[in-house]
């Protein structure tokens, strides 16, 4: 008895703290900052993603239009929404929380920046701290990468090169791969750094849908030491099952359009209305018989 | 009786005299006044009614089930009744058939009001789907009221010609119309042959015509995932109840008609009794098919059908639904196995209370489970959640019975109401034996 009430109790401090409490982001994430500076051009892009992802459940900034749920999504424009730091804002919105969802492999860094961009609008005393690196160089003007699908073992393996002159393995890279699905992307295995010799393989799941033929697009990012993901390859592979999606319009139905209904149907419905039509149109001959068998002189 | 007495007795009621001119134009006016609200309807749409998106179905639909219903008479008195050799129901199958005529023929009406575009009634034709028991309604509604025309129609031709004969005080237009209508019918062994070649197949056609017509209608409902809707008796269940009100909507015709007509030597006590125990056995029938619509969804009480069934048996509608049930089928039930109570005046009252009772059924079964949808109604104005007629809505309904009561009477006053052939026949085989 003391054990079972123990374990309530256990369960309801639990219950009570998932839901109440703080988000806590770790401290090296805290301070991460934007990699470009917020200007009109990526506020603009910002709203556009905003509009499409967010705006479903947090509603408008500022008019309070956000969805009825537990925990409530937060207003954009409120001080505790803007009491985050960039870098906690990246974090919330890539990870995502019991019922916000990750946008990790939905929202390229980019986008996530943009989005914290244009949420900033609506804090006038929000002063952007940013270190301007240097150098803003793609990574992949610096290296090159070589894919190759095996298909018996179902294993992607990646090597990456330094794009210098004696073509140097990169060792230490690190890298993931998504496979394109009907909404944003899936990470296939984990994420993975590359050996000594650059290095690294995947293997993937043997019951990927693809298209018709079995084809899936699949996309190699490179993560930076800032946290931002770069593609650096995107080919199609045939790693996935065939799957053939069949129209449920296409074949006749009961819930298909008129030309497409069921054939017994027509034939019933068509065939009831002629026999009984035909029957009445016999009785009215009869009926113009028993006029011809009589005389007018009555 | 002799045959000329017979002939004088039942024609005599054919006659546009000044109380019937009488009778019609305060129809008419009433109709007229009713048609003001059809108006307002036609021009302001459907927002004048107290229809709303979730309860879109309301007297216009239960009004026209209940016509459906009361037009399934013809069919049991002059099919089923006359094709197993009743011979006392002679007097009252044309009563039966123009109830029929009447009361189908409306109901086709009754389905255009409930539209907020009347004009796109083509559409259905134009566009209708094989799959959709809306088409088939129409299909079968149509047919049935062709057939109950032709089955008023046939056997009243040998009484065109008599009529012709023996009545030379009509309008000329009447007995013009009595001309072309009676098919130059003398009465020899080829016609007659031919005539009751006609009927017979008639007879037989229209049994699964009738059955159809409110089957489907039940369809319309039944293949909706409805609670109170969704239940596979529910073709059956129909049709026995409309026998409830065939029956009942015929008691009361023929009541009128023997006091109007003065018809008390050819309607009298032994059709009223042998019409109380058919009320009876086709009450005892729907009593059984709502013991099986209620008591088995009662005794498990599904979650999701517990808020419909609730709102019946104790909620916002068991006052109706009691009345319905108990003074509406169980006590005429009990009433009519007496003897006493199957005389004419008593058995019209129980029959008037039998007929309200089924109104209401039809209402209760068209609108309670449109207020307990499986998805939840949410973010909807307040008037949303229920129904309630409007005068409007109420005006166009009482519009159609106008309209039913405007046929019953042209037909019964412009053409016998008592097969007068028929009653000869049988009267002169009588007295062979």
């Amino acid at each position: 008895m003391k054990n079972k009430i123990f374990l309530l109790i256990l369960i309801s401090c639990f219950a009570y703290s998932v839901f109440s409490q703080e988000w806590t982001v770790p401290d090296d994430k805290k301070k991460l900052t934007a990699p470009f500076k917020f200007d009109s051009e990526h506020q603009k892009k910002g709203e556009e993603i905003f509009n499409k992802t967010c705006v479903s459940c947090h509603g408008h900034p500022g008019q309070g239009d956000f969805a009825k749920l537990t925990p409530v999504p937060k207003d954009p424009a409120s001080n505790e929404y803007q009491a985050n730091t960039d870098g906690e804002l990246f974090f919330k919105i890539s990870e995502g929380r019991i019922i916000m969802p990750s946008f990790k492999n939905t929202l390229k860094a980019v986008d996530i920046w943009d989005l914290i961009a244009y949420v900033r609008t609506y804090n006038k005393d929000y002063v952007q701290v940013f270190t301007e690196t240097a150098t803003e160089t793609s990574i992949t003007s610096k290296i090159s990468s070589k894919i190759t699908f095996a298909e018996e073992d179902k294993k992607l393996k990646v090597r990456i090169i330094n794009k210098d002159a004696e073509k140097t393995a990169s060792e230490g890279v690190t890298l993931s791969i998504y496979a394109k699905r009907y909404f944003g992307w899936l990470q296939l295995d984990k994420t993975k750094k590359t050996d000594q010799n650059g290095f690294v393989s995947f293997s993937l799941p043997n019951d990927l849908p693809g298209d018709s033929i079995g084809n899936l697009q699949i996309t190699l990012k490179i993560t930076d030491d800032s946290g931002f993901e770069e593609t650096i390859a995107d080919t199609i592979f045939k790693a996935g099952v065939p799957i053939i999606y069949n129209n449920l319009l296409d074949n006749r139905a009961m819930w298909n359009i008129r030309s497409k209904a069921p054939l017994w149907l027509i034939l019933t419905y068509s065939g009831t209305v002629l026999t009984v039509m035909s029957v009445i149109l016999y009785i009215i001959w009869i009926l113009a018989q028993i006029r011809k068998k009589g005389s007018s002189e009555i | 009786m002799t045959e000329n007495k017979i002939i004088q007795d039942l024609l005599q009621s054919v006659k546009l005299s000044k109380g019937f001119y009488a009778w019609m134009t305060f129809l008419t006016i009433s109709l007229f006044v009713c048609l003001y609200a059809y108006y307002l309807q036609l021009t302001t749409g459907l927002g004048v009614t107290g229809l709303r998106d979730y309860i879109s179905w309301g007297l216009y639909i239960a009004n026209f089930v209940f016509f459906v219903a009361s037009s399934l008479v013809g069919m049991l008195i002059s099919s089923i009744l006359g094709l197993s050799g009743q011979k006392w129901i002679t007097p009252i199958v044309r009563i039966a058939e123009i109830i029929a005529v009447a009361f189908a023929a409306v109901a086709g009406l009754v389905i255009v009001s409930d539209m907020g575009r009347p004009e796109k009634l083509a559409n259905v034709f134009l566009y209708g789907r094989f799959q959709s028991p809306i088409l088939w309604d129409v299909t079968v509604v149509t047919t049935y009221v062709i057939i109950s025309l032709l089955l008023f129609y046939t056997p009243l031709i040998p009484d065109l010609t008599i009529a012709y004969k023996n009545r030379t005080d009509l309008p000329k237009w009447q007995k013009g119309l009595y001309k072309i209508l009676s098919l130059n019918w003398v009465g020899n062994l080829e016609q007659v042959q031919l005539q009751k070649k006609a009927i017979g197949i008639l007879l037989v056609l229209v049994i699964p015509v009738a059955m159809a017509i409110h089957t489907v209608t039940s369809w319309l409902f039944a293949v909706t995932p409805r609670s109170g809707w969704s239940s596979t008796i529910l073709g059956p269940y129909f049709v026995t109840g409309a026998f409830v009100t065939g029956v009942a909507s015929v008691i009361i015709a023929m009541y009128i008609f023997q006091k109007i007509y003065s018809l008390k030597e050819y309607i009298y006590d032994i059709h009223f009794d042998k019409m109380g125990k058919l009320l009876v056995l086709v009450c005892l029938i729907y009593l059984y098919f709502n013991i099986n619509e209620f008591l088995i969804p009662g005794y498990r009480m599904p979650k999701h059908e517990a808020a419909h069934l609730h709102s019946l048996f104790s909620g916002s509608h068991s006052i109706m639904f009691w009345f319905v049930q108990i003074v509406g089928l169980i006590l005429p039930i009990i009433l009519l196995i007496f003897k006493p109570f199957r005389k004419p005046f008593p058995i019209t009252l129980i029959a008037i209370i039998v007929f309200i009772g089924a109104w209401f059924k039809r209402y209760l079964i068209v609108i309670s489970p449109q207020e307990h949808p499986f998805l939840p109604i949410q973010n909807v104005p307040e008037n949303f959640t229920y129904y309630v007629p409007t005068i409007t809505e109420i005006a166009i309904t009482i519009a159609s019975f106008v309209l039913v009561l405007m046929i019953i009477s042209v037909l019964s006053k412009v053409f016998p109401i008592i097969p007068i052939h028929e009653t000869l026949t049988e009267r002169n085989k009588q007295n062979e034996k």
